[in-house]
């Protein structure tokens, strides 16, 4: 039963996760842009969030939509400064401003909130659900963001799938060079994609913060699960659910049956895992599918691979 | 060509000179800045085998740092062993360590971002697990009780360090080894195709500079006199000295040291700024990444991306041609 309800609070915690995993995807599979400071961005919206429901009162739940913009007003400033000077130069300037990135709003939040950790607001309302004699508890604010996540990216895959500027971004993730000679202006694309990734951080953090606490460290690991899920789920949209759900469970379970820490632990062993299931000359390789690298990077190796097989 | 090359040892003479002078000047507090700027100088310097001669963006460091620190600080503390014994420890552990690490990425060759992550991996693995570990002091950490040494010896301790690495990046970078791994950086296919063995020379590099490292993390422990996880783990140093690699210049023998001195100096002048108490550390962290973007976005904006050292390099030819040409 333990496990039963640490399987459950893991699937529905595994929403977030996804939504953690899918604007990092985005960014990466479709603009070849590796952002490191995706987890601060994430924390960037639960701030936000804190902040907002402290002033306002209102629960982060209901601050999402503000939240979002603000991230979407953010995303347009950073984009000319950090992101299109970097775009076509290869990983590893991309990887150390990014880096960098990720100190600056690390010391920006521990000046502002100092480095105490803040929860949400007032008692969390957990559901109680009677199955025979033993007792399942569902927290309220996980269940709503759960639903809110599965919304979410439904709308977004469907977006992607069926409306014009959805095709366009696929047509630029699948070949950027041939969307640019149809007359598709890639740059603007490549745009209105990190505007939509670090929305979705910004709608990540906020649910988040409904229901964890927050403090200005948090960045980096959140930057590897969102890591972690997109490659669990090959940077393909449709199954970036299952994977955020399948790692929300794994790191519940691995909390319930060992403990707290060894979860954190066991997080970085199953991306050694994924990685090493998921590379290109993996013996496994078949079991999963190898990793799609992003098409644009300037490793000089994966482009020449590229060049090959296209 | 010879008269240049002997200006350059007289100057280098010079420095060094001064630098055995400099610390019977200063007071407690510049001892310590100073202090602290060689040992990053030295991570610099050996982060740079791996991420300057060959491209591999690894954030192991930090981790074979820590082994270094933990190894030494655990054996001198509570075992009592000798030094060297400490020292020894950490360099096998370490490279050990960066072995497996290097196995892993290399056969199933994970590069690019994917390796960036997984070194990340290989870093917060061992410094998640340590809180576990009691025998390591989990989140209390280690300390060493006998009395520290005089902050001079320190400072020459460090110096002689950064020194010998010093000497080995120039070895490394007039050697067949340092360019077939430029080679390697640049052109990995065309390195191969001349018949260099990619992931042999990597993991080279990776266990040469995981061994160096450990002995950074050893001094590091010594002069802080412990060894915590939130202090010793932390990957901000690691992240500083990757930046100021990429602007000082990859892969040369003064870049490392150019690139640190400028982030250090640009920290200590913003020390001076009008900052609320207890948020200067923040602050400083603040500027240096802000204006660590800026310069690694200048830097990089051209063809071919440029350093620190390339920009004093063309002033300091640019004013020969001047005399020259008066």
């Amino acid at each position: 039963m333990v496990l039963f309800q640490s399987v459950v609070s893991g699937v529905l915690s595994g929403g977030v996760y996804a939504l953690l995993g899918l604007g990092f995807a985005l960014t990466l599979g479709s603009l070849g842009f590796v952002n490191f400071a995706h987890g601060s961005f994430i924390v960037m919206g639960m701030y936000l969030a804190y902040s907002g429901s402290q002033w306002l009162g209102l629960s982060p739940i209901l601050l999402a939509p503000a939240v979002t913009m603000v991230l979407f007003v953010f995303a347009a400033l950073a984009y000319p400064v950090i992101v299109a000077p970097t775009l076509r130069k290869g990983h590893e300037l991309q990887i150390v401003v990014t880096l960098l990135l990720m100190n600056f709003l690390t010391a920006l939040y521990e000046v502002i909130y100092l480095t105490d950790f803040h929860a949400p607001d007032g008692q969390q309302k957990t559901w109680l659900i009677h199955i025979g004699d033993s007792v399942l508890a569902i927290e309220s604010a996980k269940l709503i963001s759960f639903v809110v996540v599965i919304a979410v990216t439904t709308a977004l895959h469907l977006f992607l799938q069926h409306s014009p500027f959805g095709k366009f971004i696929r047509a630029c993730t699948s070949n950027p060079v041939g969307a640019q000679v149809v007359g598709l202006d890639v740059r603007r694309i490549s745009w209105a994609v990190f505007l939509l990734g670090s929305g979705c951080a910004g709608l990540a953090g906020a649910l988040l913060m409904s229901y964890s606490v927050v403090e200005p460290y948090l960045g980096l690991d959140l930057t590897v699960v969102a890591f972690l899920v997109s490659v669990m789920s090959g940077m393909a949209l449709r199954s970036i659910v299952y994977s955020g759900i399948m790692f929300g469970v794994i790191e519940s379970v691995a909390g319930t049956l060992v403990s707290e820490s060894f979860a954190r632990v066991a997080v970085f062993l199953i991306f050694i895992l994924v990685l090493v299931l998921r590379a290109d000359n993996s013996p496994f390789r078949s079991l999963l599918g190898g990793l799609r690298r992003s098409r644009r990077g300037n490793d000089t190796a994966a482009a020449a691979g590229d060049g090959v097989k296209s | 060509m010879k008269s240049r090359q002997l200006l350059a040892l007289v100057l280098f003479a010079a420095a060094i000179a001064f630098l055995i002078w400099l610390p019977n000047q200063l007071n407690r507090h510049w001892m310590s800045v100073l202090i602290g700027t060689w040992i990053l100088v030295y991570l610099a310097y050996t982060w740079n085998i791996v991420g300057g001669f060959l491209g591999q963006l690894s954030l192991a460091h930090s981790a074979f740092w820590a082994i270094g620190a933990y190894s030494y600080v655990l054996l001198s503390s509570k075992l009592d062993v000798s030094t060297a014994a400490g020292l020894a420890a950490g360099v096998a552990i370490s490279s050990a360590y960066a072995g497996l690490t290097a196995f892993i990425s290399y056969r199933f060759d994970i590069r690019g971002h994917y390796f960036a992550l997984l070194t990340l991996a290989f870093s917060e693995i061992p410094a998640k697990l340590v809180y576990n570990i009691n025998f390591l002091g989990a989140s209390a950490g280690l300390h060493i009780t006998t009395p520290s040494l005089a902050p001079q010896t320190y400072y020459y301790i460090a110096l002689a360090m950064v020194l010998g690495m010093m000497g080995i990046t120039f070895l490394l970078a007039h050697s067949r080894i340092g360019i077939r791994w430029i080679a390697l950086r640049d052109n990995e296919q065309a390195a191969e195709a001349v018949g260099i063995n990619p992931s042999a020379q990597k993991t080279i590099a990776l266990i040469l500079s995981a061994a160096l490292t450990a002995l950074g993390g050893a001094l590091h422990g010594e002069y802080l006199h412990l060894a915590r996880p939130e202090i010793t783990f932390d990957p901000r140093p690691l992240i500083l000295v990757i930046v100021a690699v990429f602007i000082g210049g990859r892969g040369t023998v003064l870049g490392p040291l150019l690139g640190v001195v400028f982030l250090r100096a640009l920290e200590v002048l913003s020390s001076a700024l009008p900052v609320p108490p207890g948020r200067l550390d923040s602050m400083l962290v603040l500027v240096e990444s802000g204006a660590g973007i800026l310069l690694v976005l200048w830097f990089a904006r051209g063809r071919t991306s440029g350093s620190l050292l390339d920009f004093l390099l063309r002033i300091l030819r640019l004013q020969i041609q001047k005399k020259l040409a008066s």
